[in-house]
């Protein structure tokens, strides 16, 4: 592609350059500057943006101008009213229409030469292939449960050799951004390196819930009577209806009921926008942030690409209403994350069956005392369930698959679960040649 | 269906604006929709994204006055320029408000003839707020001379970006705000007090580097000193500065650390070789971290609600976070 296709012209480039043009202090480890990494990440490197909206704006517009030729971005939703104060690629007259393909649009407007291709689903209906296509992905998500399934996915890809060392080429890394408010953070995830989403899952304080009893009784804050007009009036009023909260009509007699009960109890501070806000678990949300957090992640995103300078190690918070505050923290792993980790490591023969294989575990030393009656998955399907009894009778069948036909020619992990066991048990199942190895098997039943 | 509260903001503002209400509140939102932006100095791509966020948030009005012709330079780092602007004989002023405008038909973006350095001091009445980009040392002190010297308090900000090391000052003179509240209290109204440009700029840097090491102020800070100093001497424009420089920036840094006595070593090479080699540009992703924070630091003003920087805020890209240097410091009671 000639300069005047991509319009590259004269020193257009020139800052993203300065980066990757040059040694010195602030490059990672291992960098040989060259004219062919900005090549590389222009033509050949592929990113994939998770969200279209606050942050998923900001995101395109930031790895556009820093020089990435492909992004793909995929986003479920339409554009609302209430977006327009900060997803800044859209108008009032797209209200309505699909927010990725909207976006995909007017970024390749605006920036010359880059190639944004939009996809209108949910995250879901990609499969697996689609992701691994990508050398890295931005997430700009709002909700703990996407995050949560593309972590999933991106740990699946993980493989390890027979003595348990890492395949490096399998880690596809992920650059994490989520605001709220003031609030945000940018973290940096090296699946199997660095913490993964579930290793520090515990960093995402619990949805708000309301005891029903609280609610029932002894309401005290106004969301407390919004939530008893939504959680059990309705049900208990409208009995026919479903709960429509786009329905100006159904948010209205919410918003009342909730009035009138928080005038029985002499609370104040029900309004029609806190209603609506509760309801639809709305997320106050502001420009600033959003672009600050999608910045950093871009740059994240450009750090891993071209090692041009030491990446983020490894989450980074941001508060904005004091002044301004930022901190960096270096989290660590959790080594038995049953997202992430290698996994106990066991020796098994490659045609025993699961029932022989669990068997084995349960009279392995290591485990003693803390396995009676194992459940196992494997890449989040259920092998076989010890309780309760329908799902013990649906995959009773599998006790006499072999092991290989279960994980595959090169094993695997898999996930143990048990009564007994605190948390679940990662172990990875490694195949030996059953007359070179004496290990535990030979003294568990012969099945 | 509208608020109480809400019935202060037309229909529109209360169906756009919904998010941010929900973070500062319909007072906050009115006093925003009520103020008055001058933008003076070159417009790079830390003031467009500076910018783009208080447009989107609907501040009253954005003036911008910058009569340099767009270039393919100024069109590099900013998202809201395009190419076929480049030798159109438009202003970066007209450019940049054209699209400005397109984000919020709500706000008043408008592009006004003239340079900055012309304009007299009553020119500023106008505004409750002066935005300054790259622009010499000079003309920020004489601007924010200005800004101090009218019957109404106009706050100003200066701020810029180079290569992927940026900074923001900030002078309020005295801001009453509301901070915003913790769980469960009600917040007590602050007051600050901030030092001119000129004040800031002249303070000895011995007390800063004796500071105990946690609030010891940055080298960072220093390093703009003497990038400032340097171009003010060599009479360049802000930027023109390139790696063959940095022999000069070195002796200029030796030089005002002898005569500030403190160590030249509390000013590293490095910091001043990547500006030298940065030169005028700016990394896109930066321009947009701190154009966020500035953003955001004008919002506060004209809202009174927030604590707001003092008085520095400086970024680097290695460090991944921001630092506020408050100089001269506080003094402690």
């Amino acid at each position: 592609m000639g300069a005047m296709d991509t319009g590259n012209m004269e020193g257009r480039w020139r800052d993203l350059d300065y980066l990757l043009l040059r040694q010195g202090n602030i490059v990672g480890p291992g960098f040989e500057p060259a004219p062919e990494i900005r090549d590389f990440l222009q033509d050949d490197f592929k990113v994939l943006v998770i969200g279209a909206g606050g942050l998923g704006c900001e995101l395109l517009k930031d790895l556009a101008l820093s020089g990435f030729g492909h992004i793909d971005v995929i986003d479920m939703d339409t554009i609302d009213v209430s977006n327009l104060n900060r997803q800044f690629l859209f108008r009032m007259h797209d209200v309505g229409k699909p927010k990725a393909t909207v976006a995909a649009e007017r970024v390749m407007k605006r920036v010359k030469g880059v190639t944004v291709i939009p996809h209108h689903c949910r995250i879901e209906e990609k499969p697996d292939e689609f992701y691994k296509d990508f050398h890295i992905i931005v997430l700009g998500l709002d909700s703990l449960e996407a995050r949560s399934y593309i972590n999933s996915v991106v740990c699946s890809f993980l493989e390890y050799d027979a003595d348990g060392t890492l395949d490096m080429s399998t880690i596809k890394p992920m650059v994490d951004g989520g605001t709220e408010g003031f609030k945000g953070h940018a973290r940096v995830i090296l699946p199997g390196v660095t913490p993964c989403f579930h290793c520090t899952l515990w960093l995402f304080p619990p949805q708000t819930t309301f005891p029903l009893c609280t609610l029932a009784e002894t309401p005290r804050s106004p969301a407390h009577c919004i939530e008893y007009a939504h959680l059990i009036q309705w049900g208990q009023e409208r009995t026919s209806e479903t709960f429509d909260a786009d329905n100006p009509e159904h948010m209205k007699w919410m918003y009342e009921q909730a009035l009138k009960r928080a005038e029985q109890f002499n609370i104040s501070g029900v309004t029609y926008s806190l209603t609506q806000g509760v309801v639809k678990n709305i997320i106050p949300a502001i420009a600033s942030t959003n672009a600050i957090i999608a910045a950093s992640c871009s740059l994240e995103a450009l750090k891993i690409a071209t090692m041009c300078s030491s990446g983020m190690d490894n989450y980074m918070m941001y508060v904005g209403t004091q002044g301004v505050y930022t901190h960096t923290v270096s989290y660590e792993k959790d080594m038995s994350c049953i997202v992430c980790s290698l996994g106990v490591p066991v020796h098994a023969d490659a045609d025993s069956t699961l029932d022989q294989f669990m068997k084995q575990l349960i009279a392995d030393d290591r485990f003693s005392g803390k396995l009676s009656k194992p459940s196992v998955s494997h890449l989040g399907e259920n092998l076989y369930m010890a309780a309760p009894p329908i799902l013990e009778e649906m995959t009773r069948e599998n006790l006499s698959k072999s092991l290989v036909e279960l994980l595959g020619e090169k094993g695997g992990t898999v996930n143990v679960n048990d009564k007994k066991l605190a948390g679940v048990l990662r172990v990875q199942v490694a195949f030996s040649d059953a007359a070179s190895e004496p290990n535990a098997m030979d003294t568990a039943g012969a099945g | 269906m509208a608020d109480e509260g809400n019935a202060m903001l037309t229909e529109q503002e209360a169906a756009v604006y919904d998010r941010q209400i929900r973070v500062w509140g319909v007072e906050a939102q009115k006093r925003m929709s009520k103020s008055n932006i001058l933008v003076g100095g070159a417009i790079t791509g830390i003031i467009a994204e500076a910018l783009k966020n208080i447009v989107l948030a609907g501040v009253g009005s954005v003036t911008l006055v910058d009569d340099t012709p767009v270039s393919a330079e100024s069109i590099a780092a900013t998202f809201i320029l395009t190419p076929d602007l480049i030798d159109s004989g438009v202003s970066m002023g007209a450019a940049c408000a054209a699209a400005l405008q397109d984000f919020n038909p709500m706000v008043a973006v408008r592009s006004e003839e003239g340079n900055i350095v012309d304009k007299a001091p009553d020119f500023y009445d106008f505004f409750s707020v002066v935005l300054l980009g790259r622009a010499p040392l000079d003309l920020q002190k004489k601007i924010n001379g200005i800004c101090r010297s009218r019957g109404h308090k106009v706050a100003f900000f200066s701020a810029d970006v180079r290569g992927g090391i940026g900074q923001i000052f900030v002078d309020l003179q005295t801001h009453n705000y509301t901070p915003f509240p913790k769980p469960d209290t009600t917040p007590e109204p602050q007051t600050a007090q901030y030092p001119s440009l000129e004040e800031a700029l002249s303070f000895s840097w011995k007390p800063l580097l004796e500071q105990k090491r946690k609030e010891r102020t940055d080298s960072l800070f220093f390093t703009m000193r003497v990038l400032e100093r340097f171009e003010q001497a060599e009479k360049r424009r802000p930027g023109a500065v390139s790696a063959a420089d940095l022999p000069g920036l070195l002796k200029t840094r030796d030089d005002m650390a002898k005569s500030q006595d403190v160590l030249p070593e509390m000013i590293p090479d490095e910091l001043l070789e990547r500006l030298a080699d940065a030169g005028p540009g700016e990394l896109p992703a930066v321009s947009a971290i701190v154009g966020g924070i500035l953003g955001q630091e004008i919002l506060k003003s004209v809202s009174s609600k927030g604590a707001p920087v003092e008085n520095f805020f400086l970024y680097s890209l290695t460090k991944h976070t921001g630092l506020i240097e408050r100089v001269p410091p506080l003094k402690k009671s």
